[in-house]
């Protein structure tokens, strides 16, 4: 079933056009994550569908029905802030039970549901605590419990763990994904944060300026992104120019001076940028059939279980993600090649 | 040379001790990064160098000059803040001038050196632009040369990429690693963002509680962590972690859980209940059959690969696998082999192993 279809959305916001010539759907129980820059939009888009921002044309349909003139508080949402408000006058408890005062539940009734949500947020510890003693990732929790208590059919969240520390933003992502799987809660999940995106998300929509400009599986978009913008939103990313030499049109980069040879896979068009994602890189010591081109280790950002290595190849640089307990040096020599094909982009949009 | 040294400090905020007994040595031309959770005490400890905060006991040089007591403008220091600062109101040309101008510059001196700090961090262009009207990594790039333009004795960095988009954050890395190995200029930065400690620093330091847990080279504290809190808290994804108990099976050394057996080449451990570390992408994961099965139960997609979740008997552990290799609820396999560990245990060294899984 579609939860939501929104239709061709316009919203002006003091003279500014916002959004423009916005659509896209949420199937039930999908967890669709929206990933743009600051100022791209998202949070105009969720507070539109929450129906507190008015809008200049378009749709929304909830479940097929029109709701684009229903008021907020009306529609069958539930939307969390990215600033976190608890009422500090009041337990962890009531906090939770606060947006079920108006069902004059029994006691019995209201611990039970409040009892659920805090089960499955572990926070059963902090019912009877004041938010004052909270840390930041339990504030965050308590607050995402409020967003649920109240089964709505869509809940609407808005960057909720970008104010946390690595750490704990870690944490509560693989939690929030254990209860999304759980409970299939339809979902929008704004966020800046592309590994958020592409680790929660059924599917990604990636917004630039006001407008969608693709949609798709994480690993769709991210293996596949339409243009170099989005590319570059979804990770680290190599771009590099080529030209298509005429006479055996094989792709040519003339800041590496390096020819492809990739067969088929040849674009469409006569130049542009090659796009290159860190891993697709293979380094070797040694030249081989799949390293072909010599580079020069310029700097090594290790990185964990993995280092970021910048290679100075002609006058261009790329940087590869290097796994192997490679012996790497500053001014090494080494041998590059491509793991996979890369993506070739037409015009440069922003590079 | 000593550049910055931090001689038993602490503070307290109310009954609560957020800097407990902290000493620290910085060598000239080091960056030095402060890594823990929030509230482990790294800002305040910024606080206290910079002069915003006053310690209760101990003392802090700048290298043979004490700083305590001294006001924070007289203690030449350069600090870049999570929240920038740059003036709005003004040009970039005066912000940068504006701190050369406060120490009484003259104004030649301001104009050469303003000019090649424009040149060194390519922002020419927008000398003559109004900061209101940059956009946020245009911002950092102008707070970064502001703060390094007077030539501090050490530059202080608070948590400077907390802010950015994923792809400016990266970007922003490479730029500060470029220029520190450029200008060698010694710096401390406090972050709770383990890749920007782990690829910026030569000495990385491991907070909790006010309290240092651990400190040495990024190789050297990632790949052997001193104590189960470091192992817990370094490595993105988490590294697996569970107890044990060392016994001896038929002569050989065996690591066993609730129901899995690990053979270990350590043999001869004193403690007999451990902890045991295995990086995710140190555990491999196959499609080829084999004696050890386990069922996937979750698989995160985390861009350059993918994070698989699965249950060996009572173990609950992940595992880094190319993108697109395993399926949620499919069957895989853990091929036979040595598979690379550690051994922790509390007041010992921690060490690695070669574990197997006995099947």
């Amino acid at each position: 079933m579609t939860e939501l279809s929104v239709v061709d959305l316009r919203v002006v916001l003091a003279k500014k056009t916002i959004l423009s010539g916005l659509s896209f759907s949420v199937a039930t129980g999908e967890l669709f994550c929206l990933l743009g820059p600051t100022n791209s939009g998202k949070t105009t888009l969720l507070k539109t569908i929450a129906g507190i921002y008015p809008v200049q044309g378009g749709k929304m349909l909830f479940r097929g029905e029109d709701r684009t003139e229903t008021a907020v508080g009306r529609r069958p949402v539930s939307l969390l802030f990215q600033s976190i408000a608890l009422f500090p006058h009041l337990t962890g408890f009531d906090n939770l039970a606060f947006p079920l005062k108006r069902q004059n539940l029994t006691p019995g009734e209201l611990r039970r549901r409040v009892g659920q949500i805090a089960e499955l947020l572990r926070i059963t510890h902090l019912l009877t605590r004041f938010p004052r003693t909270f840390s930041g990732g339990e504030r965050q929790r308590v607050a995402l419990g409020r967003a649920m208590i109240q089964p709505a059919r869509l809940l609407l969240l808005d960057e909720p763990l970008s104010s946390l520390d690595a750490r704990i933003r870690l944490e509560l992502r693989n939690e929030f994904r254990r209860i999304h799987r759980q409970q299939e809660q339809t979902t929008i999940y704004v966020t800046h944060d592309p590994v958020e995106a592409l680790g929660l998300a059924d599917r990604v929509g990636i917004l630039q300026e006001g407008s969608l400009v693709q949609v798709g599986s994480a690993r769709g978009v991210y293996e596949n992104p339409a243009n170099e913008f989005i590319a570059q939103q979804l990770g680290l990313i190599n771009l590099v120019r080529f030209e298509i030499i005429d006479s055996t049109s094989a792709v040519w980069l003339p800041d590496a001076s390096v020819k492809l040879d990739n067969g088929n896979a040849v674009p469409p068009f006569s130049g542009g940028l090659l796009g290159v994602r860190p891993e697709w890189v293979s380094v070797s010591a040694a030249a081989k059939q799949e390293t072909p081109w010599p580079a020069t280790v310029e700097t090594i950002e290790f990185s964990g279980h993995y280092s970021l290595v910048s290679l100075g190849i002609g006058s261009a640089r790329l940087r590869a993600r290097v796994t192997e307990r490679l012996l790497l040096t500053k001014g090494k020599r080494v041998w590059i090649g491509l793991s996979r094909a890369p993506l070739y982009f037409e015009s440069p949009q922003k590079v | 040379m000593c550049a910055l040294s931090i001689n038993g400090v602490s503070k307290s905020f109310g009954r609560q001790r957020v800097v407990d007994d902290f000493s620290l040595a910085i060598e000239s031309g080091q960056c030095v990064a402060l890594l823990g959770p929030s509230g482990c005490g790294k800002s305040t400890i910024l606080s206290l160098i910079a002069g915003f905060e006053t310690p209760d006991t101990g003392t802090i040089f700048l290298e043979d000059r004490l700083l305590n007591g001294l006001p924070p403008q007289e203690r030449n220091l350069g600090l870049l803040l999570q929240d920038l600062s740059v003036f709005t109101r003004m040009t970039v040309r005066q912000n940068l001038a504006f701190g050369l101008e406060a120490r009484g510059y003259r104004r030649l001196e301001i104009a050469r050196r303003v000019e090649a700090a424009a040149a060194r961090f390519g922002i020419v262009d927008l000398l003559e632009v109004g900061a209101a009207e940059l956009n946020f990594s245009e911002k950092q790039r102008i707070a970064l040369a502001r703060s390094l333009i007077t030539e501090p004795s050490v530059l202080l960095l608070d948590e400077p990429m907390s802010s950015l988009d994923a792809a400016d954050r990266i970007r922003m890395r490479s730029e500060l690693k470029l220029i520190h190995s450029e200008l060698r200029s010694t710096v401390l930065l406090v972050t709770h963002d383990q890749s920007e400690a782990l690829s910026l620093a030569d000495l990385v330091v491991v907070m909790r509680a006010g309290k240092i847990e651990q400190m040495g080279a990024p190789q050297a504290v990632f790949n052997q962590p001193g104590n189960t809190f470091v192992a817990e808290f370094l490595g993105e994804p988490p590294a697996n972690l569970f107890k044990a108990e060392l016994v001896y099976e038929g002569g050989r050394a065996e690591l066993k859980t609730a129901s899995v057996r690990f053979r270990t080449d350590r043999e001869s451990f004193a403690a007999s209940e451990l902890t045991v570390s295995i990086r995710a992408n140190d555990l491999k994961l196959s499609c080829e059959p084999g004696p050890v099965q386990v069922r996937v139960s979750d698989v995160e997609f985390l861009g350059a690969e993918d994070l698989v979740r699965f249950s060996l008997g009572d173990l609950a552990l992940a595992s880094l696998t190319p993108a697109g290799s395993f399926r949620a609820g499919e069957r895989a396999f853990i091929p036979l082999g040595p598979i690379l560990g550690l051994l922790l245990t509390s007041g010992r060294a921690t060490e690695s192993t070669c574990l197997e899984i006995v099947p």
